[in-house]
């Protein structure tokens, strides 16, 4: 007796294939990563290297916020079709801001305001800033690594479509024998936002609202390191 | 067609029941309060009067989306909004050493909570919750005289392949933290309230 398929094996084995790797995919990318330093735990550091790094170029997310649209109804195609599309909008409009964008390093004005706030502080007996941890000594009681993951403009609230700056820093500090002291994905966003044609058209509109952000991200960084 | 359906049904199902309203038990957890420089103020008598609600929409924090990135039903907190914040300006407060009246005050903290906001956005992968509070925030002295006024924001997002309630609550309680905290280590704040502090013995030190 033949038995009847309503789904055939292949597809059966393509399909639970294609779940066990959307899974995978799925479950590799979602790490949370908030690990907020104890009262206390910093109280050994006085020496202290901070590397500084983030390749990552000016972000615009707007389309790709708001736009996730019917190109899912036509399945993984549709959906990547529709992502390419919303993905393009947002290149476009970052080339709109690159020429404001293009002459700052935000990169820099970060680790200038965190070593600004720092020596006021006087917190520490030493600080050593690093671009890249090839270059690190060995003589400071902690490392801390600062990878700026992000930084641009973001819809965060679809009920009113304005973009807000924001700032993703990933945050990893290590005692001189790599016990991890500080792990934290410190994302900021500013308090005021606007339209895209608002930071297009304004003159130094984005300018100003990307160095707010960045002394922001900076200060809330900068309170931790000398309160814990 | 079968994937366009599994997947379609999986982004439903990611999404949580999409069509019933959510109710989350937002709130500042004592235990995660960090002490900041405010706590190097002489100990002051403050009183916390009703913060005003200036959202635009007052009765929702956020939107469940569906599969598709349409809006299906509300999220809404269990305790009112202003309580919320009002309950954790007085557990951060006294976390840092101040006593909370609500007669005899020498500073008097009102303000005006201008956002409170779960935003969930579908990637293609996965799902991104965010959580953005805005709290404008005006110190007074007992004469109701403005000693010092700042808009504080905190916000955290997470990205997940899939969540629901308590994922959503965790990430507005660590926003309200990191709102908090934002207040404990304004050295602005601190500032202003020295000024207003009957002896300050102790200076603002870091934790060294």
């Amino acid at each position: 007796m033949k038995t009847r398929h309503i789904v055939s094996p292949q597809s059966l084995i393509f399909l639970s294939t294609f779940l066990s790797l959307t899974t995978a995919t799925l479950l590799s990318s979602c790490a949370t990563a908030y690990h907020r330093p104890a009262q206390g735990s910093f109280k050994e550091v006085s020496r202290l290297s901070i590397v500084i790094t983030g390749k990552s170029k000016f972000k615009v997310l707007d389309s790709r916020a708001t736009d996730l649209g019917p190109g899912v109804l036509f399945g993984v195609v549709g959906a990547i079709a529709n992502s390419a599309i919303t993905n393009s909008a947002d290149s476009d409009k970052e080339k709109e801001l690159a020429a404001q964008t293009a002459e700052t390093s935000y990169q820099e004005a970060f680790k200038n305001e965190l070593k600004k706030l720092l020596d006021e502080s006087k917190r520490f007996e030493k600080i050593d800033f690093y671009n890249d941890v090839i270059g690190l000594k060995e003589s400071s009681d902690a490392v801390l690594e600062l990878v700026i993951q992000e930084w641009g403009v973001r819809v965060i609230n679809q009920q009113t479509n304005q973009l807000a700056p924001y700032m993703v820093v990933d945050i990893t500090m290590k005692d001189s024998k790599g016990k991890i002291l500080w792990k934290e994905r410190e994302s900021q966003v500013g308090s005021s936002s606007h339209f895209f044609n608002e930071y297009r058209d304004k003159e130094n509109l984005l300018k100003e609202s990307m160095e707010a952000i960045v002394k922001d991200s900076a200060y809330r960084i900068a309170s931790t390191l000398i309160y814990s | 067609m079968k994937n366009s359906i599994i997947f379609v049904l999986l982004c439903f199902f990611v999404a949580g029941c999409a069509f019933t309203k959510a109710d989350l038990n937002i709130g500042y957890d004592p235990a995660k309060a960090e002490r900041g420089p405010l706590s190097s103020v002489q100990p002051l008598k403050i009183g916390i009067s009703e913060l005003a609600d200036s959202r635009k929409d007052k009765e929702v924090i956020g939107h469940k989306i569906n599969g598709l990135g349409m809006e299906t039903a509300d999220i809404i907190t269990k305790k009112p909004v202003p309580e919320i914040m009002r309950s954790a300006l007085i557990t951060m407060f006294e976390k840092n050493g101040h006593l909370l009246k609500d007669s005899g005050e020498r500073i008097i903290l009102d303000g005006e909570i201008k956002e409170f906001w779960l935003e969930l956005q579908m990637n293609m992968m996965t799902i991104e919750f965010m959580g953005t509070m805005s709290l404008l925030l005006n110190v007074k002295d007992a004469n109701k005289n403005v000693l010092y006024t700042k808009e504080y924001q905190g916000h955290y997002d997470e990205k997940k392949a899939a969540g629901y309630v308590k994922s959503w609550e965790n990430v507005m309680n660590i926003t309200l933290e990191k709102l908090m905290y934002q207040i404990a280590t304004d050295r602005e704040l601190v500032k202003a309230l020295s000024n207003q502090a009957p002896q300050i013995t102790k200076s603002i030190e870091p934790a060294a």
